[in-house]
């Protein structure tokens, strides 16, 4: 019986670790805003549990989604520290089984188009993982 | 009427079996004593919204059930050749007794009894409980959520709901003497784990049937007696 609160969490959880608070990276969920005080890289985690899978019978709550998270970085310092994040992120979420059950599968990048719209200072990319929970 | 009366998907369909091996006197009972096996149905209309359910002892759930067969028995159509006559006509011959194929989203450490009873190749009382609503679950020796103690093992065991306001909600059950014949795992890369099994079936298969439709705060029968007369398919 995983609720979507329950995948949040889970996903949140990951970014409680110390593979990933040794980097002093920091994370925020989205719909929730800094104004100018961000640092000059961080990364935002958004989830988006899209479908909900009719894979058996009874009251079974099963579903299936993407974890997005988005990497901010400064921007003229070139791609390669985005696609380090995105590595470290890998170690977190690629192929992993999270608390509550949750199911993540293969990752992938997607270079958004350059700099952020909301902060030209910053240059963004999503990292993006599918995943299930049966 | 409990026994289901309109067109909807069956979402809440379990699939249950009782522990005890099948006995000749097993056999010769009806339906209705069949179901009292499974579980046991108390009268406390004015005491709750819910009325009381609890599974026995002896009642099974497979659990986790992703696909269900075709449940009846298949036509066998003979092809006659007619002398004389540019077409050739159909006679019903007889029917196959049916292969009963699950699929099961595998867990191991729930699964693992389907094997025992593969090994032990003995028949056991089989029943597909179809449902559209929620029912009752049934829980592993604990308290359910109508305040009845289940039999240990139980878990997972579709019982029904009923209360005080609305009467019992609506359910068809088929019942069929069983073996498990196969037990096939199937690994997966982006899906659950599944598990097929293939369920045999000893004479006919009965049903629908399901309790009587008086199951009202103002007269909830004392048994299961008003259980109903079930058709048996196959014959």
């Amino acid at each position: 019986m995983t609720t979507f609160d329950a995948i949040l969490s889970s996903v949140e959880s990951q970014f409680a670790k110390t593979t990933w608070t040794d980097t002093g990276i920091a994370a925020f969920p989205v719909n929730f805003s800094k104004g100018d005080l961000y640092p000059e890289e961080f990364v935002k985690i958004e989830l988006l549990p899209s479908t909900g899978l009719n894979m058996q019978y009874g009251s079974a709550k099963q579903r299936s989604g993407t974890i997005i998270i988005q990497i901010y970085t400064a921007v003229n310092t070139g791609l390669r520290r985005v696609t380090a994040i995105a590595d470290l992120l890998d170690s977190l979420f690629y192929r992993k089984l999270l608390q509550n059950n949750v199911q993540t599968f293969s990752s992938s990048m997607q270079i958004k188009g350059g700099n952020d719209a909301d902060n030209p200072s910053l240059y963004r990319a999503d990292y993006v993982v599918p995943f299930s929970v049966y | 009427m409990p026994n289901i009366s309109a067109i909807n998907a069956s979402i809440y369909t379990g699939l249950d079996f009782l522990e005890a091996p099948v006995t000749t006197t097993l056999r010769q009972q009806a339906p209705y004593e069949w179901a009292a096996l499974f579980e046991e149905v108390t009268d406390t209309a004015g005491t709750g919204t819910l009325n009381q359910v609890t599974a026995t002892a002896d009642a099974r759930a497979f659990g986790q059930i992703r696909e269900f067969p075709n449940l009846g028995i298949p036509a066998n159509v003979v092809n006659v050749p007619q002398y004389g006559q540019a077409t050739s006509s159909q006679v019903s011959g007889q029917s196959d007794a049916p292969s009963l194929d699950f699929v099961f989203n595998y867990v191991p450490t729930i699964h693992a009894f389907i094997n025992d009873l593969r090994s032990e190749g003995t028949q056991r009382l089989m029943r597909v409980r179809l449902a559209a609503s929620e029912g009752i679950r049934a829980t592993d020796g604990g308290t359910n959520a109508s305040g009845g103690t289940d039999g240990a093992g139980a878990n997972g065991v579709t019982l029904p709901y009923f209360d005080s306001v609305d009467g019992m909600r609506e359910f068809s059950d088929f019942y069929f003497f069983g073996s498990v014949a196969s037990f096939e795992i199937v690994p997966a890369l982006d899906d659950a784990m599944q598990l097929n099994i293939t369920l045999t079936i000893d004479g006919n298969l009965f049903g629908p049937v399901s309790y009587a439709s008086a199951y009202t705060a103002a007269a909830v029968p004392a048994d299961v007696s008003d259980y109903g007369t079930p058709l048996e398919i196959g014959e």
